[in-house]
């Protein structure tokens, strides 16, 4: 039987761009400063349950009822809670550039309460394990007053031992 | 299946601008308010709210994804929680519904925008088919622009019976303390007023941008009973769309409001609406579209809006008082809207709607819209 030829499919690339004014607000504003400023972590704690919270938040998700307002100044170190390295093409959101693969990001508790996730490096399976101790890499200078403001979480000099 | 749902508590923010406040602490004062009415907490024992459900739209809350983000603010945490990205009336439909079919008892309902993140006007483009729509920059101003146009042709509207409309409402909305538009506007004044999207003036348009969110506890017929002493049931509803695409219909006329109009008097047992019903809260985006939705309603007849505006039939003390929260023509946002007339009309048939009262209201519907040029409507009603 005669191949026909393939039909002509036509697709159209398309780009959603819309400027937008986020509204910080008086406790996501507070944290955000702060790592700005002082590169210092904070967050808040409920009143109800005891719970930290990171980031900070008008109120508790899980008492509800309760308007979180108690902050505590949050560590910067912490352990490797859950890690994943990643082999596929990432394209940077901040930049619309892919990043090297591969990458890894991870959960990691802070000492003393709360919990982020950011990128670990190096993203190498051999060297990352869960537990170990890791720690905040800072951006020295043009910090913006965002998550960036992290550049990564590497291990402590105790846990390179 | 439960017999009848009863709205048991209402809350509402102030509709302004909130630069200063994150979403979530918006959404947390007036889940908090409406919580505090009743002392309902979230519970999963059947004891307290079974379930939320949430309107607003993504783009509103920043850079989208908020429907996921901030679910915990309205108490979405290890439990049933459904999200809505249409018209606030649809979203109390929905909590409606949860309680008909037996599924839940007891469903907090919460509509939030925030119309100063970004351009109302962006948003709505992107409401509009990618391929024929938005590269004409077609928005929901532009598409209303068409139907009034059209509305005003046909039916013989004019633009002074369209200025009336934004008069009473805007006179109405004094009595609002809730509402930031509310003056004592001419017809003058609105008809020298520059022009938007020929023949609607930026007087006739719903105030940009506004900021709020609205809150309600709806319950089975026999804890609503337990939970408040003036209960206001849901008595019918009807939702309806209507081709999207504006050439696909006469614009002039708004048949999926009809449809949706007749399905929720048909559950209310509603047979003569301009005679039975006492009140109704219409969503006014644009000045000509009270009316046009008033034919659409059956307040009056086909083409006869305008007869009903220079007959004072639907101001206050007329025998069907329209918008008398001063509608959206006073200053909501969108999205937050339709839920809203709900709300009024719940503060009506409570009797606690101060200065804008309608004596002895009994009945009242509450209309929320939503797509280009009133593509899909849904339509409550209510008595006390």
């Amino acid at each position: 039987m005669a191949k026909k030829a393939a039909a002509e499919h036509l697709v159209m690339p398309y780009l959603v761009s819309i400027p937008c004014n986020f509204s910080a607000g008086p406790y996501m504003g507070r944290l955000l400063r702060e790592m700005k400023e002082h590169k210092k972590l904070w967050g808040n704690k409920c009143p109800s349950c005891g719970r930290i919270m990171f980031p900070p938040r008008a109120v508790c998700g899980q008492c509800h009822g309760v308007e979180a307002g108690d902050w505590v100044e949050l560590s910067d170190k912490g352990t490797l809670f859950a890690f994943d390295v990643c082999y596929y093409p990432y394209i940077d959101p901040t930049t619309g550039q892919p990043k090297p693969v591969p990458w890894a990001r991870g959960v990691i508790t802070l000492d003393g309460g709360g919990a982020l996730i950011h990128f670990i490096e190096p993203p190498d399976p051999e060297k990352l394990r869960r537990g170990m101790r890791v720690q905040a890499v800072w951006r020295e200078e043009g910090r913006m007053g965002e998550m960036m403001d992290i550049l990564y979480f590497q291990a402590t000099e105790e846990d390179k031992k | 299946m439960a017999d009848r749902v009863g709205i048991v508590a209402v809350a509402q923010t102030k509709f302004d601008q909130k630069r200063e406040e994150h979403l979530t602490e918006t959404l947390v004062h007036v889940t908090k308010d409406v919580m505090g009415q009743t002392g309902l907490e979230f519970k999963d024992d059947g004891t307290g709210i079974d379930s939320t459900v949430v309107a607003s739209q993504d783009y509103f809350g920043g850079p989208g994804g908020i429907h996921m983000h901030y679910a915990y603010t309205v108490g979405a945490y290890r439990r049933p929680d459904e999200r809505v990205e249409e018209d606030g009336a649809f979203a109390v439909a929905y909590g409606a519904m949860q309680i008909l079919s037996g599924h839940h008892d007891v469903v907090l309902v919460v509509g939030h925008i925030k119309e100063s993140v970004c351009s109302k006007n962006q948003v709505e483009n992107l409401g509009l088919d990618h391929i024929y729509g938005r590269k004409i920059g077609l928005d929901f101003v532009a598409a209303a622009g068409m139907q009034a146009m059209r509305y005003q042709h046909k039916y013989g509207i004019t633009p002074e019976q369209c200025a009336k409309v934004v008069v009473k409402n805007r006179t109405n909305g004094k009595n609002n303390p809730l509402v930031m538009y509310a003056n004592g506007i001419t017809v003058e004044d609105v008809l020298k007023s520059e022009m938007v999207a020929d023949p609607i003036r930026v007087q006739e348009a719903k105030p940009v941008p506004v900021d709020g969110a609205v809150a309600m506890i709806l319950a089975c017929e026999d804890k609503a009973k337990k939970l408040t002493n003036k209960p206001v049931w849901i008595t019918g509803m009807g939702m309806c769309y209507d081709h999207h695409e504006l050439g696909y219909r006469d614009l002039a006329d708004c048949d999926s409001l009809v449809s949706a109009a007749q399905m929720a008097y048909k559950m209310a047992g509603i047979k003569e609406p301009a005679k039975e019903l006492n009140l109704a809260e219409v969503s006014d985006h644009y000045a000509y579209q009270e009316l046009l939705w008033s034919e659409g309603l059956g307040l009056c007849g086909k083409g006869e809006g305008g007869k009903l505006i220079d007959k004072g039939t639907t101001s206050m003390g007329g025998e069907l008082p329209v918008n008398p929260s001063g509608g959206l023509l006073c200053g909501v946002p969108l999205i937050v809207a339709g839920m809203q007339r709900v709300a009024e009309c719940v503060l009506q048939l409570r009797g606690e709607a101060g200065g804008r009262q309608v004596s002895g209201a009994k009945t009242a519907l509450a209309h929320g819209v939503e797509g280009p040029a009133g593509q899909l409507h849904c339509v409550i009603t209510l008595e006390k």
